[in-house]
């Protein structure tokens, strides 16, 4: 079923690049072409985590990450999303674990998924998803692996991360049958710092007012493009991207625009109604907390040691203030109005930051709103009551002197 | 010099959160270790912390907030799961004094982990020194903690054997108790409780066969689970839980050079609680628990909301239906507040091993 999916989303975006190329066809054609890698025979495949785990060691491998919670969440857009999950629940997993995991587990069950040669994942961002991994690992009988990245950057972090990448990256190279060369390694890095310059630079372009693009399409490209990291397709689609923002301002083909979001979190996968309900009101989300870059350049000469610099940088490892540091400057540059927190109720180590952030955001006076909705389950998701709520909350943002329709 | 009698004048409270935090370290700042249980039967208030959130963590910072501990010079956090690692953040925003330091501890066993650990542990320890006050750890501060832990550990084995001894007559509800003690008194309080109940322990006079039980899971705080089902005739010939078997098994081995490399070592080493990489070690390792005491059934416990052990449990009922060993799953949350309901089911359960 999923790889039907995919094939279909293949042969789509095929389609569409051939009549009328543009940068979302290239990613959803890209997206697929890979996952699509992990069903052909002699491929070397690995589960993981594309948001966590530094994948330049993987294309370095040339192995296909497959990422079992966005494999997971493309299932959950659709409606074959709630049958994959009570796979998982009528097999005892509890309603209130995550639903990304439910519909991974689910999936799994059900031999939606490829084979994998090694499940590899990190212990950020919540405690389900090395458990995931490990019991995907019991389904296939076939080696976890965990990445841990300690809560603080000290010199023994790095050295302990740095160590970890270093052996991970031999197990691969061991499973992949071939020699594990760090100047593969090295030019994935390149690929990165190059990607990392054009990522700043798509953000420069998203300061402008009205923004040129954002919200859900923002957000999840936030995340699942991270599946390219290491790789020329990354490059690719921030190229394809950048030239299509600038076209967009420069022709002023732009929204009308009456409020700007930052958006926290994730969001949810199944159609939900709520950027249409933003769009309605001319509220734009030209900015997320996954689209910040929160790393430096990485130094290709000591790869291992700047990827463990990345990880441990992460503002989801260490202290929930990381994902507080630098918002009012955020706020400030994008002419922010006011900020969501996407909460699905399972996520504890985000859930748990709401005070904190709650506190952050009264202090710069912007206007806060957490949404209680679940990430991949639509079941008792009333959308009315979102689009009250965000209704209620756009109403209380400030007038703005940009206009709106 | 003799810990068992009390000689060291065991001047500030630390709190913990976890077992892996090694008590030794504090012991050897000249503080005292106290396992924290934070406020479960009080009316806790709202809290910062999200409401689908563990009633461990919950109760530790109502209990903060509502009754400050006093005479506590601070509180370690481990990041034993997310729960915990928020629980810090909140603390040093809405509870401050006492203080909290935090502590790492690797979900992973191997020999990088080891020695990571160690040099988390020896920062924990200037910490303690410079933050909370304590005395600097020196070798000998640690050797002499690192003896009278060991030293309550083969003391606690040998009460968990009688235990453990078929037709004994030794409770799980009165050797959990001293477990706990052992948790909130530290172990020089507990050598000498230990030291003066074994022999009448010892002299018990045998009873009839009950079905035996395996009791698992993550935190308890009280032994009220533990009395009921003896109340309603099984005993629980082990109780592995944080507090229980787990804390410990397993000894440090004094004779290191670096000694908290041996505390890194015997803390990541020790039968792993659900934390813990390992799924498969950690079924294994309870399915030979359930075989090695000769249990006709095993129940397992654990907060609402703790996802560590909330993402094993299908397996492991599995685990068990595989070996044909009952298997009894109970949600608590922590405060124990549905307790009727919880005894209807373990009575229905102990009918199916009858
Ligand atoms: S939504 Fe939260 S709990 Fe779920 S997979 Fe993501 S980080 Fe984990
Ligand atoms: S009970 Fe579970 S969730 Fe709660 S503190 Fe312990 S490990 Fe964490």
């Amino acid at each position: 079923m999923f790889k039907a999916m995919l094939e279909a989303m293949e042969a789509q975006t095929a389609a569409t690049l051939s009549e009328a190329p543009n940068a979302r066809a290239l990613w959803y054609h890209e997206w697929a072409k890979l996952f699509l890698r992990a069903y052909r025979p002699g491929e070397t495949v690995v589960y993981t985590s594309a948001y966590a785990f530094p994948l330049e060691i993987l294309a370095a491998l040339d192995a296909v990450p497959f990422d079992f919670e966005l494999a997971g969440a493309m299932i959950a857009t659709t409606p074959a999303g709630v049958p994959t999950m009570a796979e998982a629940e009528n097999r005892g997993y509890s309603p209130e674990i995550c639903s990304f995991h439910r519909t991974a587990l689910g999936a799994s069950f059900a031999g939606h998924f490829p084979r994998p040669d090694l499940l590899l994942t990190t212990s950020y961002y919540c405690d389900g998803k090395p458990k995931t991994n490990e019991i995907l690992a019991h389904i296939r009988q076939k080696e976890a692996i965990l990445l841990y990245v300690p809560h603080e950057v000290t010199c023994d972090s790095v050295r302990y991360v740095e160590r970890q990448l270093r052996r991970i990256a031999a197990r691969i190279a061991e499973a992949a049958r071939r020699k594990f060369d760090e100047d593969r390694l090295k030019e994935a890095l390149r690929s990165s710092n190059r990607a990392r310059l054009s990522h700043l630079k798509l953000l420069e372009l998203l300061k402008n007012r009205p923004a040129p693009w954002g919200g859900s399409q923002l957000i999840s490209f936030s995340i699942n493009g991270l599946l390219f990291t290491g790789s020329k397709t990354k490059e690719a689609l921030h190229d394809a991207l950048v030239a299509e923002l600038e076209e967009r301002i420069q022709l002023g083909n732009l929204r009308p625009e009456a409020h700007r979001l930052y958006w926290l979190a994730w969001l949810p996968t199944y159609p939900s109604g709520i950027f249409d309900a933003l769009r309605e009101q001319a509220v734009s989300v030209p900015v997320c907390e996954t689209f910040r870059v929160y790393w430096e350049e990485m130094n290709e000469e000591r790869p291992f040691e700047a990827l463990a610099l990345r990880c441990l940088r992460n503002p989801f490892v260490g202290p929930a203030s990381r994902r507080i540091d630098g918002l009012a400057e955020l706020i400030e540059e994008f002419a922010i109005d006011g900020a969501i927190l996407f909460a699905t109720p399972a996520c504890r180590h985000s859930n748990n930051f709401q005070r904190l952030l709650k506190d952050a955001l009264a202090s710069f006076r912007t206007p806060f709103l957490v949404l209680d909705v679940d990430i991949a389950d639509p079941r008792g998701y009333s959308p009315e009551r979102t689009r009250t709520q965000l209704e209620a909350f756009i109403e209380m943002l400030k007038p703005t002197s940009w206009g709106g329709s | 010099m003799e810990w068992e009698d009390g000689l060291k004048p065991l001047a500030r409270k630390v709190l913990y959160t976890c077992s892996y935090i090694p008590e030794e370290i504090i012991v050897a700042a000249g503080m005292s270790p106290e396992r924290f249980f934070g406020d479960p039967q009080g009316s806790a208030p709202e809290t910062p912390l999200h409401p689908r959130t563990c009633g461990y963590a919950k109760s530790l910072l109502a209990g903060a907030l509502v009754h400050p501990p006093p005479g506590t010079a601070g509180i370690v956090v481990a990041n034993s799961c997310d729960a915990m690692r928020r629980l810090y953040d909140l603390w040093q925003a809405y509870v401050g004094q006492p203080a909290a330091l935090f502590l790492e501890v690797p979900k992973k066993q191997d020999a990088d982990s080891i020695t990571f650990f160690a040099a988390e542990l020896r920062r924990l320890a200037v910490r303690l020194e410079k933050d909370l006050g304590g005395e600097p750890v020196t070798r000998a501060s640690l050797q002499e903690a690192v003896a009278c832990s060991n030293r309550a550990r083969r003391l606690v084995r040998e009460v968990l054997d009688l235990q453990r001894d078929p037709g004994s007559d030794v409770g799980a509800a009165e050797v959990f108790e001293l477990c706990l003690l052992g948790v909130t008194a530290g172990p020089s309080e507990l050598c000498r409780k230990a030291a003066a109940l074994l022999p009448t322990l010892r002299s018990r006079a045998r009873r009839a066969a009950r079905p035996r039980l395996l009791l698992t899971g993550g935190i308890l705080h009280q032994a009220n689970l533990l009395r009921f089902i003896e109340e309603l005739g099984a005993h629980v010939v082990v109780v592995d839980t944080c507090q229980g078997l787990r804390h410990y098994a397993g000894l440090v081995d004094e004779s290191q050079q670096d000694l908290m490399l041996a505390l890194a070592r015997r803390y990541l080493l020790k039968p792993a609680c659900a934390r813990m990489e390992g799924l498969e070690a950690w079924l294994r390792h309870l399915e030979e628990l359930a075989r090695s005491c000769g249990v006709d059934g095993v129940v397992c416990t654990t907060v609402k909301f703790c996802d560590p052990f909330a993402y094993n449990v299908p397996l492991l009922t599995e685990r068990f239906s595989l070996i044909r060993i009952p298997f009894l799953f109970i949600e608590n949350d922590y405060r124990w507040a549905d307790e009727g309901q919880i005894r209807t089911s373990v009575e229905a359960f102990l009918e199916t091993i009858d």
